[in-house]
């Protein structure tokens, strides 16, 4: 009863309509945003480097941005977020994908060029701020991704300082990073090749090394958790954390420390424990609720909460109001709660 | 534990024997057990299955709309795409639009077979329907006063509703009910007998609350009484006709499996326990108030596998493809317990709706007399038999 207001019965079935342009060009569609893979290279770092070009339906996309990738694999839809390598005004978007998950594997294993993929425009908030000050850019592994365009666009919009600190086993995109700070004396690159064996860390010793005026710079880190937590602590002690923004590019995960809540199913009568993460504990409870992106962004598993209280384990916020929207994959329950699933 | 008790007085005929709290829930567990089974095989067959049926209902629908449209007025292809049109609904509305509106198919993670977002080729919006078929009556299953179901307020089904003359029109309104029957799902959330019958609702409530089935009404009867028509052009008389009659097939039809699944003789209709009950005993439930009827892989698929009404009240939610291999495993359970498994071929099931549609449009003190005068009378023919011989 939510949507009363806007329930607008369709006069034709979007999905029989992008069917039939299908039939004639797999790129035709009514509304969605469709690519073709134009190509798949193995680049370092057990990435690949995919190319894509789009229909007119996407939109624009800003540098930091990433796009939604939805694909079939064994007739179940899945979508995952990656950042964009290419530039605006590239012509073609070019993503950087670590073979480390699903859907992943499949574009690196499975996808072929040619093939035709549904994708988003570009999302997400991870964008330059609208500021003329220096910059640091932090970013381990497959981090990389958002930060290669990010850095183009620090040094296009101003000569101030940028510094990028990498850490990678084999350090993808080398040759692009390398090109630009040949092209830009004011940006300083500090590639930092570890192994396994020797892994190396970041902490305020390195920070003050490489970037010793830090305190006067936004800074943007993409990374796995473990740095993430690094900076954070280290510009929270600091007294700098209004300056700093991160990109997290691993789904939410359960917390062990949560408590069991039942949790009821409205329409498929299924009652199962909650614990931590509704999303996981239906799963975990032999359900199969659709999820998307499993980090709260893409809406696929949003549903109406009848009653009880969720807290978004993203935000922290808590919403206990009956009737509302909420996304499976970043809620917990904090009271019984009933779900119109 | 509550015991769970079945006063065979509360029902019309009771043929499952009582079952102790232990066996009720050793009961519930093997049911679920069946479920989870099923539940583990979900995946690929599943998808090719659904994406199959869709595209089934959409050439289907291509076809018989431009046959109707470019050979409307040549008898023998009117009638081939009508026929198809009202195979093509009825494919949409029941395997396609009812089992995906149960968020059946929720696990693909495709928005457009999402049952929270699926609207289908009926009059009945999606949103009313997932709360008077999904929630109220999946729910409340045959239950007395809460399952709106049990009659759609205007038939009388059981002797624990109490007889009013209206109800003489049982078989009659049984009739026009399936003629209209997708007005009759539309209209269903509103409750109209409350306001003809009852006097507990008015006209302006009714208003209010049928804001977006206005909408749906308009869309629907525009699409395939004014636009499909008009963009025939001197077609304008067979599109119109097919689609009407389309309506009609796909309505009779539906109404049919509907009747066959909840009205029959056997179907029981219950006290309310919702409150203090447990799972196994909802499973109990779902199982005495359904019915299932017996047929063909065609039987099955035009009646979007709610010929396993019983596999479908117990598991609304497992894809109905799989309910075939589930129903010998319940039924299993069911004679292992000695519940009854109400199960019968399309025909006697159907027979058995009207004969109990008609028993109850009459006073039960009436029909008490003629089944003794009927076995009165019997006692005489025998009586005559015994003496000749």
């Amino acid at each position: 009863m939510l949507q009363a207001n806007t329930y607008k019965p369709h006069w034709i079935r979007e999905d029989f309509v992008d069917f039939v342009l299908g039939k004639v060009n797999p790129m035709w569609t009514m509304r969605r945003t469709m690519a073709k893979i134009e190509a798949i290279e193995p680049i370092e770092d057990d990435m690949v480097k995919v190319t894509l070009s789009t229909n007119s339906k996407f939109g624009s996309y800003k540098p930091g941005q990433f796009v939604m990738v939805t694909v079939r694999i064994d007739g179940v839809q899945h979508q995952r977020a990656y950042s964009l390598v290419s530039y605006p005004g590239d012509g073609r978007l070019v993503l950087g994908i670590k073979k480390q998950g699903r859907v992943s594997n499949y574009m690196a294993n499975t996808a072929r060029a040619g093939d035709v993929i549904e994708i988003t425009s570009g999302m997400g908030e991870f964008m330059l701020k609208d500021v003329d000050q220096p910059v640091l850019l932090i970013s381990a592994g497959s981090g990389i991704t958002p930060i290669v365009p990010l850095a183009k666009q620090a040094l296009s919009r101003s000569v101030q300082p940028v510094t990028l600190i990498y850490y990678s086993r084999q350090p993808a995109f080398r040759t692009e990073l390398e090109a630009l700070a040949a092209m830009y004396p004011n940006f300083k690159l500090h590639i930092i090749v570890d192994s396994a064996e020797k892994p190396a860390f970041f902490d305020e010793e390195t920070l003050d090394n490489l970037c010793p005026d830090a305190d006067k710079r936004q800074t943007y880190v993409c990374a796995a958790p473990g740095l993430m937590k690094a900076t954070r602590n280290i510009w929270n002690k600091r007294g700098w954390s209004d300056r700093l923004t991160q990109e997290s590019f691993l789904p939410v995960t359960i917390s062990a420390d949560a408590q069991i809540q039942p949790v009821n199913f409205r329409r498929s009568m299924q009652e199962f424990e909650g614990r931590g993460n509704l999303l996981a504990s239906a799963e975990a409870a032999g359900l199969k609720p659709s999820f998307g992106c499993r980090m709260g962004i893409c809406n696929t598993c949003s549903c109406t909460k009848v009653s009880g209280a969720v807290r978004n384990q993203l935000t922290g916020e808590i919403n206990d109001q009956n009737n509302v929207q909420i996304k499976l994959c970043v809620s917990e329950a904090i009271s019984p709660v009933e779900i119109d699933l | 534990m509550k015991m769970m008790t079945f006063d065979p007085a509360n029902f019309n005929r009771n043929k499952s024997r009582a079952l102790s709290p232990e066996e009720v829930q050793e009961f519930g567990r093997k049911i679920e057990a069946i479920r989870s089974e099923t539940m583990a095989k979900i995946g690929e067959e599943d998808s090719r299955y659904i994406y199959k049926v869709r595209n089934f209902v959409r050439y289907t629908e291509i076809a018989s709309r431009a046959m109707l449209m470019f050979g409307g007025w040549i008898p023998p292809v009117w009638l081939l795409g009508t026929a198809m049109l009202g195979v093509s609904k009825i494919v949409e509305n029941m395997e396609l639009g009812h089992n995906v509106m149960h968020g059946q198919f929720d696990w693909l993670n495709d928005p457009t077979l999402n049952g929270a977002n699926y609207d289908w080729d009926t009059v009945c919006t999606g949103e009313d329907w997932k709360y008077t078929h999904n929630y109220m009556h999946h729910t409340y299953t045959n239950v007395l006063g809460k399952d709106h179901d049990i009659g759609y307020g205007v038939m009388r089904m059981t002797r624990e509703q109490e007889w009013e003359p209206r109800f003489l029109f049982n078989v009659p309104m049984a009739f026009v009910l399936s003629t209209g029957f997708e007005w009759l799902l539309a209209l269903q959330r509103l409750e109209l007998e409350q306001v003809l019958f009852k006097g507990t609702k008015t006209w302006k409530e009714v208003f209010v609350q049928s804001k977006n089935l206005r909408k749906k009404m308009v869309r629907q009867f525009t699409k395939d009484y004014v636009f499909f028509p008009l963009i025939a052009g001197p077609m304008f008389l067979p599109v119109i006709a097919g689609n009407f009659v389309a309506n009609l097939i796909r309505n009779y039809w539906a109404s049919a499996v509907i009747y066959c699944g909840h009205f029959t003789e056997d179907a029981e209709m219950l006290e309310d326990n919702t409150a203090n009950e447990t799972k196994a005993e909802w499973y109990l439930r779902q199982i005495r108030g359904s019915s299932n009827f017996t047929g063909g892989k065609i039987v099955h698929f035009m009646s979007g596998n709610l010929s396993h009404q019983i596999e479908h009240h117990l598991f609304p939610d497992v894809p109905a493809n799989r309910y075939q291999e589930m129903a010998p495993k319940v039924r299993a359970v069911c004679e292992e317990y000695g519940q009854n498994y109400n199960s019968a071929s399309f025909a006697s099931q159907f027979a058995s709706v009207w004969k109990r549609l008609a028993i109850h449009s009459l006073p039960d003190h009436v029909v008490d007399r003629i089944a003794v005068s009927k076995r009165t009378f019997g006692e005489v023919v025998r009586g005559i038999f015994t003496k000749a011989a």
